[in-house]
């Protein structure tokens, strides 16, 4: 039987995904990725020579809004006072050595 | 008032006749929805009382809508503004979101009340409403077993009385599964009848917002009032609306109904017994013809799924870097490794699950073997069932292989879990309608009977509905 991933090959693939695994995770990912994909191989079965892939059907053009210069009148929904500390708006801290939401 | 059984044509016109007020009325679901054992609900409506006194002037004033006042459980991967939404996800423990779904939105305009946001499989990926990341929904007929997935917690609002209708999505079965599993109607509508604006996308070419109730009626009325193109959805279609709930009083027409051979094949023992059970009915019922159907490759729908599915959800959890919203765990400084901490510690195992898988079937070197030779044999499924559809009205099968089975049994099986999904996938494919509608009990739980449709048939499906349900052993 084909081996289709392997430790490595899921380390790309998490890599690619921005998601962490553990040596723990990433064993029991090999494990069921192989199976999954396994079952997967039935569609190499299938003749699709000449077929063309599925595509919805008949998606019509997003339509473009007037945009009228108008004032926000929602700065309630915005303003929320669980997100204000000390009369500041509190952000998540991007930029920043330690990391944490109050680094400078 | 029967909670349990009361559908929106008895509450509305208890409401009319004033024999209860809507703000009655949403107070005793309310109250069950506190008493709730089965983990229905993740968030109840604060301001749901509020709604229901608004609908209850509008009643006095004599311009009530059908559905003015009348209750409303939503799935918490729809969004509802100022309603805590959750997708069942610690990513989103604390989202609120800024607007309401299309789909709410104009039930809300027709007057409808939102009891509160049902607990569901997180981002709507499972079979069981076990992956959530607040706790497993309870099945209400054994609580030691799965609602069904993704939309458990919906399902169980409508079958314990907690909602007389309620909202769930579906993109492999996430609506019909669980409407068998809990003993209610579970509908899927034609890919673009309903906006999927404000629905949280797991696989955008496979997702529609599906409706729970107790009768066809129920459906449809609500069908009705979601249904139409808008403009914020450019997959949603301008296909004309039908009216659904005057449509039902028709007569219904000889039907030809197909029954997939290989449908019967993938059944065995008591479920096997059953819908043979079943069959027997409906041949010995005027009006209905069977039709024994060959559809050759529908034995591949289960795998194009679950390849086509995770590559579009590996794209749509993109946007979930916890930076402009959604959880961060905080203790990283380097940017990617941000993204890395936040997305695997705020996604839950089966979510990971799926963004891995679907970022290997897109992956260079993979993607002709697994996502592109999975759309084309899509292709080759739609064809077939459009093939079967010239000859039959509608396909008929059960909606699951077996009734709900025991919370635990298959959380560490994952294809094991995923192989609960193979009679409903294959409509999500073709993009066509199809309803699941309780049959009928395997070993003492419900068992639903699934009907597919052409595109657009939803009328027809629903009349079916209301005509068989009361066929019964």
């Amino acid at each position: 039987m084909a081996t289709h991933i392997t430790p490595e090959g899921v380390e790309k693939v998490a890599h690619l995904a921005r998601i962490q695994l553990s040596e723990n995770d990433r064993a029991q990912a090999v494990t069921e990725l192989e199976t999954i994909l396994t079952y997967m191989d039935r569609l190499a079965e299938v003749d699709t020579s000449g077929v063309a892939p599925y595509a919805l059907p008949s998606v019509t053009t997003a339509e473009l809004r007037q945009d009228p210069a108008k004032p926000f009148v929602d700065q309630g929904s915005l303003m929320d006072p669980r997100r204000f500390k000390q009369g500041l708006l509190v952000t998540k801290g991007v930029f920043s050595e330690t990391g944490d939401d109050n680094g400078s | 008032m029967d909670l349990k059984s009361a559908t929106i044509t008895e509450l509305h016109e208890g409401l009319r006749n004033k024999a209860f007020s809507s703000v009655e009325l949403t107070k005793q679901y309310l109250d069950a929805s506190k008493a709730d054992r089965l983990n229905a609900y993740i968030s109840l409506n604060d301001k749901a009382l509020e709604e229901a006194a608004n609908a209850d002037r509008i009643i006095a004033s004599g311009k009530p809508t059908v559905l003015t006042g009348i209750p409303l459980a939503v799935k918490d991967v729809i969004m509802t503004k100022g309603l805590r939404t959750t997708a069942a996800s610690k990513m989103l423990d604390d989202y609120v979101p800024p607007y309401t779904a299309t789909a709410v939105e104009r039930l809300q305009h027709a007057g409808m009340v939102i009891l509160g946001k049902t607990n569901c499989d997180e981002y709507a990926m499972g079979a069981s409403s076990e992956f959530s990341a607040y706790g497993a929904v309870h099945n209400p007929l054994d609580p030691t077993r799965v609602a069904g997935g993704s939309s458990g917690g919906s399902a169980v609002a409508v079958a314990a009385g907690y909602a007389p209708v309620a909202l769930g999505t579906d993109t492999g079965g996430s609506v019909r599964l669980p409407a068998s599993f809990c003993g209610v109607i579970g509908l899927k509508p034609t890919y673009g009848r309903i906006s999927r604006y404000g629905l949280i996308a797991m696989a955008s070419s496979l997702d529609q917002v599906g409706i729970f109730s107790r009768s066809a009626a129920d459906a449809a009325v609500v069908l009705e009032v979601m249904s139409g193109q808008d403009p914020l959805d450019a997959t949603s279609q301008a296909a004309e609306v039908p009216r659904y709930s005057e449509l039902l009083h028709e007569r219904l027409p000889d039907i030809r109904i197909g029954v997939p051979r290989q449908f019967k094949e993938g059944l065995s023992g008591a479920a096997l017994e059953w819908f043979e059970g079943q069959l027997a009915i409906y041949r010995s019922t005027p009006g209905y013809t069977l039709v024994d159907i060959d559809l050759p490759r529908i034995g591949y729908a289960l795998a194009v799924y679950y390849i086509i599915m995770p590559s579009e959800v590996s794209a749509n959890m993109a946007r979930y870097d916890g930076l402009r919203y959604g959880y961060a765990a905080g203790t990283q400084a380097q940017l990617s490794q941000q993204y890395s901490e936040n997305r695997s510690k705020g996604f839950g195992p089966e979510v990971r699950r799926r963004i891995l898988l679907g970022t290997y079937a897109l992956s260079a070197g993979y993607y002709e073997a697994y996502y592109a030779q999975a759309a084309k044999v899509r292709t080759i499924l739609r064809q077939d069932l459009n093939t079967a559809f010239e000859q039959v009205d509608a396909i008929l099968g059960p909606t699951s292989p077996t009734p709900a089975f025991k919370i635990g049994e298959k959380q560490s099986d994952p294809l094991n879990m995923y192989l609960s999904d193979i009679y409903t996938v294959a409509a999500n494919l073709a993009g066509i309608p199809a309803v699941s509608y309780p049959a009928g009990l395997v070993e003492g739980l419900p068992m639903g009977l699934q009907l597919m449709g052409p595109r657009w048939s939803e009328a027809r499906l629903l009349q079916m509905v209301q005509a068989f349900m009361p066929v019964e052993a």
